[in-house]
């Protein structure tokens, strides 16, 4: 559900693929056995109940019962995860299929997911681990010292947490984040920022990085498609921004669905007032997956009208996605126009940026870039 | 008093409209939840167990005589509201535009829609028998059975190859509405009315006004402009655009969407495997894009083969240009044939062929995808040639279900090719060949190739193939090289169906996965099921009841005919093509074998003698189907031979199933004095409805067309056992 980008993301998935590859190079094993790890943000109710405080959902969960994502779970009045260091799909991404495009371009993140997640978007393209339960896949047991290793192993800077929703493996995440930092191993989390503002506080410190698929900028979109809400997201976007987080937002454009000329400008006013004008935000193409399969992928056109509406609302960062070739994909320099990065797909053909700033007229470029 | 003439047109009527509703209903409720098997077979049963259900209480409520009437009246009433209000119904799941749903949501919405039209209907049919029975003497079930057969038959006709094709589905909706006003004023008892005749005409005129106005609103195209609809010989065709891009539905499913971004990337890969490129095969028509991407080549020749003429046309018509060009450009050749048959017998030399099929989800399609058609291009086409096709994959997790799925299709691939390479992703790409230096994935070669033709792309290039070819990804195709475990895909074993079920719940709710995947981890239950029918039929010859005899031979009669009907359906289309033309004519023949077997007892006088007589000709019958049956598969090739085989035993079966259900009635009569129309339409209905389910989600994908012959080699025994045991008596 994080990658709601609607890109290509390939995992390696240790379940039947690469796994021998990974296991002889790394020694790393499948799993049955779920993980038993007491959960950060819960607090205990009458009795063995409990309710669970990391996502705004607040679940109320009785002894052996499960939260709504499916990896949470009572354990006589005590809420554990269970799946801490169980991986169910990783791969060695380029950062541009994240997107995130004002983030050390040209490197490579290794992408970490678990199954799970705490909302069902009808568009999901990683369904097939967002929504089941940890049981329903093949897990690797990857614990926060093993990912530090293979990082370091293939000299990738930066853990991607990604794919599903890195929200409901927030321990798993936290715990490699500390653990990377000591070895200067940077961290982005993907996600559709739906969480609650305590746990999210205390993990922007231990990020360098974070997208943020902001869905729609409907309740009732929220409600029908994603089985979300609108505001708790909009509330974590300003509590990264104004934390001083790298923040970048992505906004699936699902045609006829939350493509409204209205809707895509109260959007980018919203962006521009309450974050900033030099937040990306990316509109990608949505591909016809999961249970609507029966829309059309985005035209580009619609994509073209997102893009011209977030320039003339003054946002100076848009950018189309899962269109190669197109010229949205490239960063121009909002002072002088010039083209300062130039990509192809995730291929990045050109960098014309000076300790940040624009090669030609020295206007600063905000992002994360050495 | 009512004539011979209004009693014949009594059951006549009933079965025109009744199957013409049928009809209008499966195609409206199809056309919201997208063509699959496993849709069809839902919306068929539910239909059958509730007009029998209908049947059953209305002869246990003791139907009124003059209450047919009002049932004719609420049917034709009930009939039109819910069919223009089926789309309304969706607004109760809150589905959005372009969702697919799943199996609980289809069978309740199937449910809502038809489960009173479908109680009614069978109370209705209750009311002509006894309307019948009221004005003559004849056995008056199996004589309503016969003409509503007729009737059906006629409705089948009129429908497909008249009211459909000419007129909008909501205009033959109203149509048939307007038959049932005037069937209620051929005879009426008016005093029996609910209302003063005009006031009820009136009344119903209103509310097939409205359902006419809530009909034309789907919500699958909600804000898209519907540009062009049309039926063609072999599926209905919706274009739609929104914003420039189109998008092209076939039987309510997305076909593709034009114009495609990212070039199509398996066309490359295909084309890079070799020098020289001359001559290409293409099975199905394609997206333009996809044509515009191998005419990057110079001088290449495509032979495209397709038997739906109809679609090349509407897309040239109604899609933006340059579509039309590339669909036009000279060269490309059109073959409009069957292309499973054009494409074995043209003696035509490819470098590459192509099978553009996207997922072989019926058996039409699953012809491609098979041991039967692999062996066939393997001895046909040149060693080197480079066969290429991709089916979907999903973008993270090769799950055990996905593994199985694309295994079997591996295991069909390799009977006919020895050098074969996936490469897995969104899409997984099959490359295949019979020369073992063919299919070079290396990253390098690849580009040299591209190069060597000067191809330009945007989307295809190296760092795009370097991602997409590299050890990590190919490696997550291990388990498909690897996969012994999945049966190899055949023509007569469509094994494919069963996980292509499978994948496709796996979308939903646990639930309809987890029944699907019960019947696979537990087979032998499906072998349980098929002597089933045995093993009741001992507890009935041993216990000495005889009434219930006559009921399951009726049973018999409904799921062995379905059975028949549905076996003959997906064997016609698995071994000659595609059946939409021709599935009137072996409906058709179905039903005239029915009216013509089901008259057969009418003439029987009840004596011992000519009981052991109709014996002998129904045992002969079952014979035969078996037997027909049998050679149908062992006749591969003969196209022709197979043609007629497959319409002789529609009628034959037809024959039989119309035989058993009437001989039941019609011994019944002699032997108790009365008849039991409720409780025989709900055990033919009943046993068609199990049918429905079983034999296309189970048995024909599970353990294939030998369990259908094994099938019916037991529903035949019973049938002697029941009829020379219990009813003629030792
Ligand atoms: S994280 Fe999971 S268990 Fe906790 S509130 Fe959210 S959905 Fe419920």
């Amino acid at each position: 559900m994080a990658c709601g980008a609607g890109c290509a993301c390939l995992p390696f998935n240790p379940v039947e693929n690469g796994l021998a590859l990974f296991q002889n190079a790394y020694a790393l094993e499948t799993t049955d056995t779920l993980s038993h790890v007491k959960a950060m943000y819960y607090k205990k109710l009458e009795g063995t109940a409990i309710e669970c405080e990391l996502c705004p959902r607040h679940c109320l969960v009785t002894d052996l019962e499960r939260g709504y994502c499916g990896v949470r779970e009572n354990q006589g009045g005590e809420y554990y995860t269970l799946v801490h260091s169980r991986a169910c799909a990783m791969n060695i991404d380029p950062i541009e299929k994240k997107p995130l495009f004002h983030f050390h371009p040209g490197t490579a993140a290794f992408s970490i997911a678990t199954a799970g997640c705490n909302v069902n978007c009808k568009f999901c393209q990683n369904w097939d681990i967002s929504q089941v339960r940890p049981e329903q896949v093949t897990n690797v047991e990857l614990p926060p010292d093993e990912i530090v290793r293979i990082c370091q192993a293939r000299s990738v800077p930066t853990v991607a947490y990604t794919y599903s929703e890195p929200i409901v493996f927030y321990e798993y995440m936290h715990d490699t984040c500390v653990e990377g930092r000591k070895f200067g191993i940077k961290n982005v989390m993907i996600t559709g920022g739906y969480i609650e503002k305590e746990p999210l506080k205390k993990i922007i410190p231990l990020m360098d990085a974070i997208k943020v698929d902001l869905k729609s900028y409907s309740q009732q979109y929220y409600e029908d498609v994603v089985n979300g809400e609108l505001q708790p997201v909009l509330d974590a976007l300003k509590i990264i921004h104004d934390d001083g987080m790298w923040l970048e937002l992505v906004y699936l454009v699902v045609p006829t669905m939350n493509d409204s000329t209205k809707e895509l400008t109260d959007l980018c006013r919203w962006v521009k007032t309450n974050l900033s004008d030099h937040v990306p935000i990316h509109f990608t193409r949505f591909h016809p997956t999961y249970l609507m399969t029966n829309l059309p992928p985005t035209p580009v056109k619609t994509l073209e009208k997102a893009y011209d509406i977030a320039r003339q609302s003054g946002l100076k960062f848009p950018y189309i996605g899962n269109v190669p070739g197109h010229s949205a994909e490239h960063t121009y320099c909002p002072g002088c126009g010039e083209l300062l990065i130039e990509r192809l797909g995730f291929r990045i053909n050109k960098i014309n940026l000076k300790d940040g700033m624009c090669g030609k007229c020295g206007t600063h470029i905000p992002g994360v870039w050495s | 008093m009512l004539t011979r003439y209004d009693l014949f047109i009594l059951p006549f009527l009933y079965g025109f409209v009744t199957l013409g509703y049928q009809i209008l209903y499966v195609r409206r409720l199809v056309s919201i939840f997208g063509s699959s098997e496993i849709g069809y077979t839902l919306i068929i049963t539910i239909w059958l167990f509730f007009t029998g259900l209908g049947a059953y209480m209305a002869e246990k409520t003791g139907i009124r005589r003059g209450s047919r009437y009002i049932s004719v009246a609420i049917y034709g009433l009930v009939a039109v509201v819910f069919y223009g209000a089926i789309p309304r119904l969706y607004d109760i799941w809150n589905l959005q535009p372009g969702e697919v749903t799943g199996l609980l949501t289809m069978a309740a919405t199937s449910v809502l829609a038809l489960v009173i039209l479908c109680l009614f209907s069978g109370a209705l049919f209750v009311g002509i028998v006894r309307t019948v029975s009221a004005h003559s003497r004849i056995t008056s079930l199996s004589f309503v059975y016969v003409v509503e057969s007729l009737g059906s038959l006629a409705g089948g006709v009129a429908l497909t190859f008249v009211c459909l094709t000419l007129i909008p589905d909501r205009y033959t909706a109203l149509v048939l509405f307007l038959l049932i006003v005037a069937f209620m004023f051929v005879k009426m008892d008016k005093k029996l009315l609910l209302m003063p005749p005009r006031v009820t005409v009136g009344v119903m005129c209103v509310f097939a006004g409205v359902a006419f106005a809530l009909g034309q609103f789907g919500h699958q195209y909600e804000n898209q402009e519907v540009v062009a609809q049309t039926n063609t010989a072999y599926q209905h065709l919706t274009l739609t655009e929104y914003e420039s891009q189109y998008t092209l539905y076939s039987d309510g499913l997305s076909f593709f969407s034009y114009p495609q971004v990212q070039e199509a990337e398996e066309i490359h890969l295909t084309m890079w495997q070799k020098e020289e490129i001359e001559n290409i095969a293409m099975i199905g028509i394609c997206p333009p894009d996809k044509i515009a991407e191998i005419l990057k080549y110079e001088n290449v020749r495509i032979d495209i083969y397709e038997n739906d003429r109809t679609l090349l046309e509407f897309l040239v018509k109604h899609l933006p240009e340059p579509a039309g060009q590339y669909y036009a450009n000279p060269q490309i050749k059109y073959d409009w044939g069957d292309p499973y048959i054009d494409i074995t017998k043209n003696g035509q030399d490819y470098d590459f062929v192509i099978i553009n099929i996207s997922n072989p989800t019926d058996a039409v399609s699953n012809r491609y995808f098979t041991v039967d058609f692999f062996e066939h291009l393997s001895t046909r086409l040149p060693e080197d040639c480079v066969l290429s096709f991709s089916l979907p994959g999903r973008t993270h997790l090769l799950g055990r279900d996905l593994q199985e799925f694309l295994g079997t299709i591996y295991n069909a691939l390799r009977t006919g090719f020895n050098n074969i390479k996936i490469i897995p992703g969104d899409d997984y790409i099959f490359l295949a060949s019979n020369d073992s230096s063919m299919i070079d994935l290396d990253v390098n070669a690849l580009l040299a190739a591209k190069e060597k033709n000067q191809i330009q792309t945007t989307s295809v290039d190296s760092v795009y193939l370097s991602y997409r070819l590299n050890e990590f990804n190919l490696l997550k195709a291990q388990p498909i090289y690897n996969n012994e475990l999945s049966a190899a895909n055949t023509v007569s074993r469509p094994v494919v169906y069963y996980y292509n079920s499978i994948l496709w719940a796996s979308r939903f709710s646990g639930l309809e996965e987890a029944v699907l995947k019960f019947w696979k981890e537990n087979k032998y239950l499906i072998y349980i099921l098929l002597f089933l029918p045995l093993i009741s039929l001992l507890n009935l010859v041993k216990r000495s009841v005889h009434r219930p005899a006559y009921f399951s031979i009726c049973f018999l009669a409904g799921f062995s005919g379905i059975t028949m009907e549905m076996s003959l359906l997906i064997l016609y289309q698995s071994h000659l093509g595609n059946v939409y033309s021709q599935i009137g004519l072996l409906i058709g023949l179905f039903m005239v074998g029915m009216a013509l077997g089901g008259a057969l007892p009418l003439r029987s006088k009840g004596t011992t003698i000519f009981m052991k007589k109709w014996f002998y000709l129904g045992a002969a019958i079952g014979v035969v189907v078996l037997f027909g049956l049998a050679m149908i598969t062992r006749l591969e090739g003969h196209q022709f031979l197979n043609y007629l085989l497959i319409l002789g035993l529609s009628f034959l079966s037809g024959g039989f199933s119309g035989y058993l259900f009437n001989y039941a009635a019609v011994s019944y009569k002699h032997k108790y004095g009365a008849e039991a129309p409720g409780r025989f339409y709900l055990a033919d209905l009943l046993g068609a409805s199990l049918a429905g389910v079983f034999i296309s989600v189970l048995f024909i994908p599970l353990i294939g067309f030998g369990s259908i012959l094994a099938l019916f080699f037991v529903l035949y025994l019973v049938y002697v056992i029941l009829h020379r045991f219990v009813i003629i008596g030792v």
